[in-house]
């Protein structure tokens, strides 16, 4: 293993350069397979996430961030 | 390297491996909200690009934290630190993706400033369940973009080194703080034992790879080297350090590159002046010592670097006694020339 390679390097010793190979293919696998799973499951939990499933944001709950503060159309300018 | 300060010193390393990046985290976000789209038709696409944005991110730190250790524990993983801070650039415009959009959609509705309205709308920091974790990612993407920020070499030549690496260090702080965020957010509200395991395995993994380093770089620190007159240290057998390459000792608290290259052995430090590289890792590639992690160079007898760079690392003076090499345990300041000592009857080869 007495291999060595810099970025600058024109090119990488084939012993280097099968490892990165097969680090890079498993890299995309592993992308693959990461964004599939979250995806089900990020987006199935969605609904019931923060604890505020709504009927108007089914999609993610996130309802409860958003009414909090009150909306610029919940008062007029001025009122007291 | 380079003497000249350049936005990014474009290679063909370098493309390619922007390349990549650029393909996985499109591949990743592409299959994440074309998935998402199909299978859960309800959500919006503001919601899918901050869930496929901030995911990637965190996987992608988990990426970037697991490049050092393996390759102190592998050199043959070195081409992925190259240009690891591509990588660290990355992660960031993903997080800024994720947090902008979640702004955008959980606090520009209000009547508050978002960024007040997400810095104060939840203070339940005594409640595990109801913690306010979106300010863990704020201040984590905080952290991001301060290294984003100065990943260049112009801010680690004038922050110097040591702020740098101090600076930069703070990815641990950004990684616990998104650990807190996962963990606090969207974990809480998880009934499927998947992301909680896939968290913690990420965990378990970047944390198991740092140790497995650490306990490697502590054999070195805990050995032991005899002394004898003059101070001068044993240091090890001239044969067991491969041409042009170096043995790795641990002298008075410090480490110690010793090089063996042409019939020769010299001694420098083993902390290379850019980002505290190995050098002993290195290797002698036109005659110039060559720390593994970015290619800076320094003459073996000298700790320089040749002209026009002006990095210095310590020399030690060194004896070979009967096959062995005997080192002064006393560092030289940077850049102080030592003769290199000459290994008796050995075959110079070039």
């Amino acid at each position: 293993m007495n291999e060595f390679y810099v970025g600058y390097l024109p090119k990488a010793p084939i012993g280097i350069a099968r490892r990165i190979r097969a680090v890079v293919v498993l890299l995309f696998i592993f992308a693959a397979i990461a964004a599939t799973a979250v995806a089900i499951v990020v987006c199935r939990a969605g609904p019931a996430a923060r604890r505020c499933k709504s009927s108007t944001q089914p999609d993610g709950g996130e309802g409860l961030a958003m009414t909090q503060g009150l909306s610029p159309q919940g008062r007029s300018e001025g009122s007291v | 390297m380079s003497h000249q300060y350049q936005a990014i010193g474009w290679n063909r390393q370098k493309r390619v491996y922007d390349l990549v990046v650029l393909a996985g985290v499109m591949l990743y976000i592409a299959l994440f909200i074309g998935l998402g789209a199909l299978l859960f038709p309800y959500a919006t696409a503001e919601t899918l690009i901050i869930r496929a944005a901030g995911s990637a991110a965190f996987l992608l730190l988990h990426v970037v934290l697991c490049i050092g250790p393996l390759c102190r524990l592998d050199s043959r993983f070195l081409p992925l630190l190259y240009n690891r801070r591509h990588l660290g650039v990355v992660t960031f415009l993903l997080g800024a993706v994720h947090g902008i959009f979640a702004i955008i959609q959980f606090h520009s509705l209000g009547d508050k400033n978002p960024l007040v309205s997400l810095l104060t709308s939840n203070q339940n920091f005594g409640s595990l369940p109801d913690f306010p974790f979106q300010q863990l990612g704020f201040l984590a993407l905080v952290i991001l973009f301060l290294m984003a920020a100065t990943s260049h070499d112009f801010w680690l030549r004038n922050l110097t080194p040591p702020i740098w690496k101090t600076l930069h260090m703070l990815v641990y702080v950004a990684y616990a703080l998104l650990i807190g965020h996962v963990t606090l957010g969207l974990l809480q509200s998880e009934t499927s034992p998947v992301l909680v395991l896939a968290t913690g395995g990420g965990l378990v993994t970047v944390l198991s790879l740092h140790l497995a380093a650490g306990s490697r770089e502590r054999v070195v620190d805990l050995e032991k080297l005899t002394s004898v007159g003059k101070g001068f240290v044993d240091a090890g057998s001239v044969e067991s350090i491969p041409e042009k390459c170096a043995a790795v000792v641990s002298v008075s608290g410090e480490r110690v590159a010793i090089f063996k290259f042409d019939g020769k052995i010299s001694a420098i430090s083993n902390v290379c002046r850019h980002q505290n590289g190995p050098l002993g890792e290195g290797k002698i590639i036109d005659g110039c010592v060559t720390c593994p992690w970015h290619g800076y160079q320094y003459l073996p007898e000298t700790g320089a670097s040749p002209p026009p760079f002006t990095e210095k690392v310590s020399t030690f003076h060194t004896q070979i006694v009967n096959g062995r090499v005997w080192i002064d345990p006393k560092p030289n300041p940077p850049g102080t020339r030592v003769e290199p000592s000459r290994i008796p009857d050995a075959g110079v080869r070039v």
